[in-house]
């Protein structure tokens, strides 16, 4: 049997994502890249051809409705069983890393979380990844030891390249799936706002040194005088509710060509959130906030006095050009 | 365990005390580990330690659940010796007994031997309703230790929750998605993670605290737990500090319009705004 690397997700567009790297990787060993699709009724598997599968393995069954990680880690766990392939890399979405613990768990697998790199070490013979720890204050290069690798890599990571080939071999497999213990009884859908945050050349971003909701709107303001998109710090959307979202560790990790943080004190996990900014912009009223050790430019000043000066001085260039 | 049997309209229901166990991780305390200027490697040795921010937010739930619906509530951590400190906090938070999984052999385990102690230990300790833990500690951030229990245990996990109630044996859970929200039900027994927004922690009063430093904390080691502790899968081959290459231009002591000025003046020569 040939060598395979599979790329996983539950989130299509991050299984093309992760095919990107699972192309080159495969290659290194002479091996298959290949994707797995698993659902209750799976449609448009053939699509992940054109994204650099050579292989797409699918599992259909009714226990795999409704995405219980319990049970689409049982099916994964057997199909990795069944083919052996050399490493199998999963999107860590929220549900993709409880996939990923409990497969590792259930085969024996070393499994490497949260990675930004990946390679194969031909020294070693072993999958190598790069990957931020204690809080992206550092890079750790491990290697994974065991006969399956198990890869998390986070979602934007990589981009996914439309190869011209569009064929390839389906595989569809039947296997018994662990009935899910748990139920789902209600899905409420988060709002969503304009781009994701992930893909937004400018972010004008918030944090706790705003007084009120309303005064988010000189932000907005700010933003759309930019072409950017507004987002804040965890306490304000996970505490105080003022947006659905935020950027940080936890959040929505970003890469803008230009962030501005504004009243943003920079904990580590916001600042490990946007170590891909080009460009760090912080205003605010304290000096040795630790943000400012982490931006390229900086004011300190209150941002009630700043913002509407920085507001007013982009309306003028915008007038005047 | 402690039954209770009360009359509820017309039926008697058969309400068992509730166990809740909670696991703790002491954690390298991030925002104060300091980079040796010469390997540029982080210094984690000396680097301080505390509760994981977000287990704290575990042991709070456990303490409301408690207060809420009665039982008790055993905190269990895998450490050293000093790793005491964080049962001491739970103790003074509210949690009735404490363990600690420590022995020399468990010094330098992944997530695997982790959920192993772990779930070795809560079947010692007896039968579980619930077990908490934190969805992410705050220096691996990789989220594996409380799904992994849970595989190891054989029982139903439901990780990122944000609101937590018990309705007879079930748990109703409301799970805090990237794109969603979900409610969902499960059985006990049920291993739960949860997210720094369910809850704000308490701050023991000194008499708890005190009270919590006479506590005993029982100690368990490999061989108590039976474990077999494997070569972990993964192997470190380096850690190198990120260095953060900022301009680090700061405006200060200036009135706003002419520091706007300033800024906005950089930011056209970087190539980020304006054009």
């Amino acid at each position: 049997m040939s060598i395979e690397v599979w790329a996983f997700s539950e989130k299509i567009n991050v299984t093309k994502e992760l095919l990107s790297k699972v192309s080159e990787v495969a290659a290194m060993i002479n091996g298959k890249p290949a994707a797995v699709v698993l659902g209750e009724n799976v449609s448009g598997a053939e699509e992940l051809f054109e994204w650099g599968a050579g292989k797409v393995y699918v599992v259909e069954h009714e226990n795999l409705r409704g995405l219980i990680p319990e049970s689409w880690a049982d099916a994964l766990a057997k199909l990795i069983d069944k083919f052996n392939p050399k490493a199998v890399i999963i999107g860590s979405t929220k549900n993709g890393r409880e996939i990923a613990a409990r497969v590792a768990t259930k085969i024996g697998a070393g499994c490497a979380t949260e990675c930004t790199d990946l390679t194969y070490d031909k020294d070693r013979d072993a999958f190598m990844v790069k990957k931020p720890v204690y809080a992206a204050r550092a890079v750790a290069t491990e290697i994974i030891k065991t006969k399956t690798a198990i890869i998390t890599i986070p979602p934007k990571v990589f981009e996914a390249v439309r190869r011209g080939k569009s064929e390839g071999e389906l595989v569809k497999v039947e296997i018994e799936v662990r009935k899910p213990r748990i139920s789902v009884i209600e899905v409420k859908e988060k709002e969503i706002r304009g781009v994701p945050l992930e893909e937004a050349e400018v972010l004008v971003v918030g944090g706790r040194g705003f007084k009120s909701k309303e005064d988010f709107k000189m932000l907005e303001k700010l933003a759309s005088l930019l072409n950017g998109q507004v987002s804040c710090s965890r306490p304000i959307a996970a505490d105080l509710k003022w947006l659905p979202d935020w950027v940080g560790l936890s959040g929505h990790k970003v890469k803008p060509k230009l962030y501005i943080g504004v009243g943003v004190s920079g904990a580590v996990q916001h600042l490990a959130g946007i170590q891909g900014a080009k460009i760090i912009v912080a205003i605010n009223k304290d000096p040795e906030a630790p943000i400012f050790s982490a931006a390229d430019y900086g004011i300190v000043g209150d941002l009630y006095e700043v913002l509407p000066k920085l507001i007013e001085a982009l309306e003028q260039a915008k007038f005047h050009s | 365990m402690l039954n209770v049997k009360f009359q509820h309209a017309n039926e008697v229901l058969e309400v068992s005390s509730m166990k809740i166990a909670v696991c703790i991780k002491q954690a390298i305390d991030v925002s104060q580990l300091k980079i040796d200027q010469t390997t540029k490697k982080p210094i984690i040795a000396a680097a301080p330690r505390k509760m994981s921010d977000i287990d704290r937010n575990a042991v709070e739930e456990a303490v409301r659940l408690k207060e809420k619906y009665g039982g008790s509530i055993v905190a269990i951590t895998v450490g050293t010796e000093k790793a005491k400190e964080v049962l001491r906090e739970a103790l003074a938070m509210g949690a009735d007994e404490a363990y600690l999984i420590c022995d020399e052999k468990l010094r330098n385990i992944d997530t695997h031997v982790t959920a192993k102690a772990l779930a070795s230990a809560i079947k010692k300790i007896g039968p579980i309703d619930i077990i908490l833990c934190g969805e992410v500690t705050i220096d691996t951030y990789s989220g594996q230790v409380g799904p992994r229990t849970a595989e190891l245990l054989d029982i139903p996990c439901i990780t990122h929750a944000k609101s937590i109630k018990v309705e007879g044996k079930k748990v109703v859970v409301e799970r805090d998605l990237e794109d969603k929200y979900e409610i969902i039900e499960a059985e006990m027994p049920v291993l739960l993670t949860v997210t720094k927004e369910i809850n704000v922690p308490r701050l023991p009063p000194l008499m708890a605290i005190l009270r919590a430093a006479r506590k005993q904390i029982n100690t368990l080691n490999a061989e108590a737990l039976g474990i077999e502790v494997e070569e972990p899968g993964i192997e470190v081959i380096d850690v190198q500090a990120l260095e953060m290459k900022r301009k680090m231009h700061i405006i200060k002591d200036k009135p706003a319009d002419e520091a706007v000025k300033e800024l906005l003046e950089l930011l056209a020569k970087e190539g980020v705004i304006g054009g």
